[in-house]
């Protein structure tokens, strides 16, 4: 377990935005994501409704989030951190970690490297509801720790665990905490206890756990690994160990092998952000597609710039889950952004000529490529619709498709309910005699319509054993509709099927036959056991 | 859209994986696809035929905010930002005369007429693909 620092601006889109000193917030799908101080005591919360939040304060602000601008605001608090200490890490824009070993025995102790560090903050970028400090075992415990620091009823209670923590190991003389939030050493556990599962960040599994009882960090923690993993994966130790209060970072981190770092030389230099944005981009897509290619994932990302002038920055970026290449290239976009919109004094003197993305941490598997391509907050959005809808509808109203094998339209391809595990069909690269070559029909009607097909006397088509017409296509009635002349046709595409299965319903001998009418319409048409049927209209 | 020939829809490029369908939203249409325009980029409709005009003019306010784009087959009562009328003009590939009963569908020709405040001018576009749709 490493002891951690968080420094945590609240509420820090809308600080970054400016308008952090009256009552504000952002909102994402109409929920409220983040509310200013002034917005918070006018009693909005987080996951209101954007109406009900208005309604709380009339003279609300709400601003889109900017995570572009969010990440150039927090550049100069990061600065201001690493003139102090080294080893920072930028949890988010407006979060950073760094292990306090070393600075805290300089600085004289964690709570005065604590003190040191906010008020650094607060001079670099004055945040009106100022900045918190956490200190605890980990980086979860110790970003809960900063969220909780200087927030009195929850800050009382989780003194009063960790007096009882250290009164039960018989140690005396526990400092009065200052501001920040310092978690005694080897306290951690006992101050995660009484925490809410809210704090985990893993939102689905969250709601499971409410509904399951367990609504605190100390009853998942009793739980046994085994059966956590045994029923929620590898989310489910994750979180386990995080309650438990050991490091969050994943347990099989590796050094990654020294080919994963990723540059691009920009020639000629960029002196704008847009220009190497591109870079940026293909450069985070080959180190993502690496990644994916050796079943790694990344938890940590460092990004290096490098000037004409021999210039150069680099900051390390961690994230909570395995990194996308989205995810990837915003920071290294974020970080061009607050380099060369920094004042005149930190600004490069030249044009970026180099960039580089290197994965620090790295671990095997686990991360595969979601179903929707990797932008999570894509997916995220999608999925959350068809929940809303599932849940209006029932479960099985949403479904998708996956090809499969079979002759007909309909046949060719099979709906399954949205969210079971997708099953690949081996059956569809498999040779299907008499299945009618593409393009498929538009439409596909759930129910066959019921089709006359005659020939130029009357006299209703017929295929023989043979696969063979015995006559041909003149006319046409759907459904009882007017006869409609048959101008062109193609077929019969015949196929005995399951002749073998002793169900007699589950055999079929079809004969299919594609026709183009004379109103200018062109149809599937199945004929079975002498009657035809609309299967299917192309268009 | 129950009848969608899905097979149809992956010859023409769509990942049916990422595709998602609710066949049968009942009365319920007007919330369900408020929601599809929250998580989708693209929604395809078949709109009721009575459907209200405050709702979809709603609707169409919603994608706007979205940047989504809602496709209503078979028409858009109010608020629709381009038209696209379709006729199929040439099957090719059947046997016509006394060919038929040869060959088999091989493209589909149409004239896509859109219509709108982004076309200055009408005009027509020719289409032809092998393989179903192709956008022109």
């Amino acid at each position: 377990m490493i002891r951690t620092l968080v420094l945590w601006g609240p509420a820090w889109p809308l600080v970054a935005a400016g308008v952090g000193d009256v009552p504000s917030v952002t909102v994402s799908a109409n929920r409220v994501t983040a509310a200013s101080r002034p917005a918070l005591d006018a009693g909005i919360r987080r996951g209101m409704r954007r109406r009900q939040a208005q309604s709380r304060c009339a003279d609300l602000v709400v601003v889109q989030g900017d995570s572009g601008l969010e990440a150039r605001a927090f550049e100069p608090v990061v600065r201001a951190i690493e003139s102090l200490c080294t080893g920072v890490e930028v949890l988010r824009p407006g979060a950073l970690a760094l292990g306090t070993r070393g600075p805290s025995r300089y600085f004289g102790g964690d709570e005065a490297l604590a003190a040191e560090l906010g008020d650094a903050a607060q001079k670099a970028a004055p945040h009106p509801d100022s900045w918190r400090v956490g200190v605890a075992d980990g980086v979860f415990a110790a970003d809960l720790a900063a969220r909780l620091a200087m927030s009195p009823a929850l800050r009382a209670s989780a003194m009063s665990m960790a007096l009882r923590a250290s009164a039960h190991r018989g140690v005396s003389g526990v400092p009065i905490p200052a501001d920040p939030l310092v978690i005694p050493p080897r306290g951690t556990a006992e101050f995660l206890r009484e925490q809410s599962v809210d704090h985990l960040p893993f939102p689905k599994l969250v709601g499971l756990l409410h509904r399951l009882g367990v609504h605190t960090l100390g009853r998942l923690a009793e739980m046994p690994e085994a059966d956590l993993s045994a029923r929620f994966g590898p989310e489910g130790v994750a979180a386990h160990r995080m309650a438990r209060g050991d490091d969050d970072r994943p347990l099989a981190t590796r050094r990654p092998p020294p080919d994963l770092e990723f540059s691009a030389e920009l020639d000629p230099p960029a002196e704008r952000v847009a220009a190497a944005a591109f870079v940026a981009k293909s450069l985070a897509d080959d180190l993502a597609e690496e990644l994916s290619r050796r079943g790694l994932t990344c938890h940590a990302v460092r990004v290096e710039i490098e000037t004409e002038h021999g210039e150069s920055i680099s900051r390390l970026w961690r994230h909570d889950g395995p990194f996308t290449a989205t995810a990837m290239s915003d920071r290294l976009r974020w970080q061009l952004d607050g380099w060369l919109n920094a004042d005149a004094g930190t600004r490069p003197t030249a044009g970026i000529s180099l960039l580089r993305l290197a994965p620090t941490a790295v671990s095997g598997g686990g991360g595969q490529r979601g179903l929707w391509g990797g932008d999570d907050a894509a997916a995220e959005r999608a999925a959350r619709a068809l929940a809303r809808v599932q849940a209006l509808l029932g479960p099985e109203e949403v479904q998708t498709a996956v090809l499969s094998g079979g002759r007909g339209p309909g046949e060719r391809v099979r709906l399954v309910p949205w969210g079971d595990p997708p099953e690949e069909s081996k059956t569809a690269a498999l040779p299907w005699p008499g299945r009618v070559p593409a393009p498929a029909p538009a439409l596909v009607h759930p129910k066959p319509k019921s089709l006359e097909v005659v020939d130029g006397d009357g006299v209703p088509v017929r295929v023989s054993g043979r696969g063979l017409p015995n006559s041909v296509p003149a006319q046409v009635s759907i459904e009882g509709g007017p006869w409609t002349a048959v101008e062109a046709w193609a077929g019969p595409w015949t196929a005995d099927e399951r002749w073998w299965d002793p169900d007699p319903r589950s055999r079929h001998r079809r004969a299919r036959v594609q026709v183009s009418l004379s109103d200018g319409t062109a149809h599937l048409c199945i004929l079975e056991k002498g009657t035809w049927s609309l299967e299917a209209t192309y268009g | 859209m129950p009848d969608l020939g899905l097979l149809a829809a992956s010859e023409a490029g769509i990942e049916l994986e990422r595709f998602a369908l609710v066949p049968r939203p009942g009365k319920q249409w007007g919330d369900v696809v408020a929601s599809l325009i929250d998580g989708f980029d693209v929604v395809l409709v078949r709109p009721p035929a009575h459907l209200k005009a405050g709702l979809a003019r709603r609707l169409v306010a919603r994608v706007r905010e979205r940047q989504a784009v809602l496709v209503g087959v078979g028409g858009w009562p109010e608020g629709a930002s381009m038209r696209i009328d379709a006729r199929v003009t040439e099957w090719a590939g059947l046997g016509a005369g006394s060919e038929g009963g040869t060959g088999h569908l091989r493209a589909i020709r149409r004239d896509l007429r859109p219509t709108g405040r982004l076309f200055r001018t009408d005009r027509e576009v020719s289409t032809a693909g092998s393989h179903g749709v192709r956008s022109a």
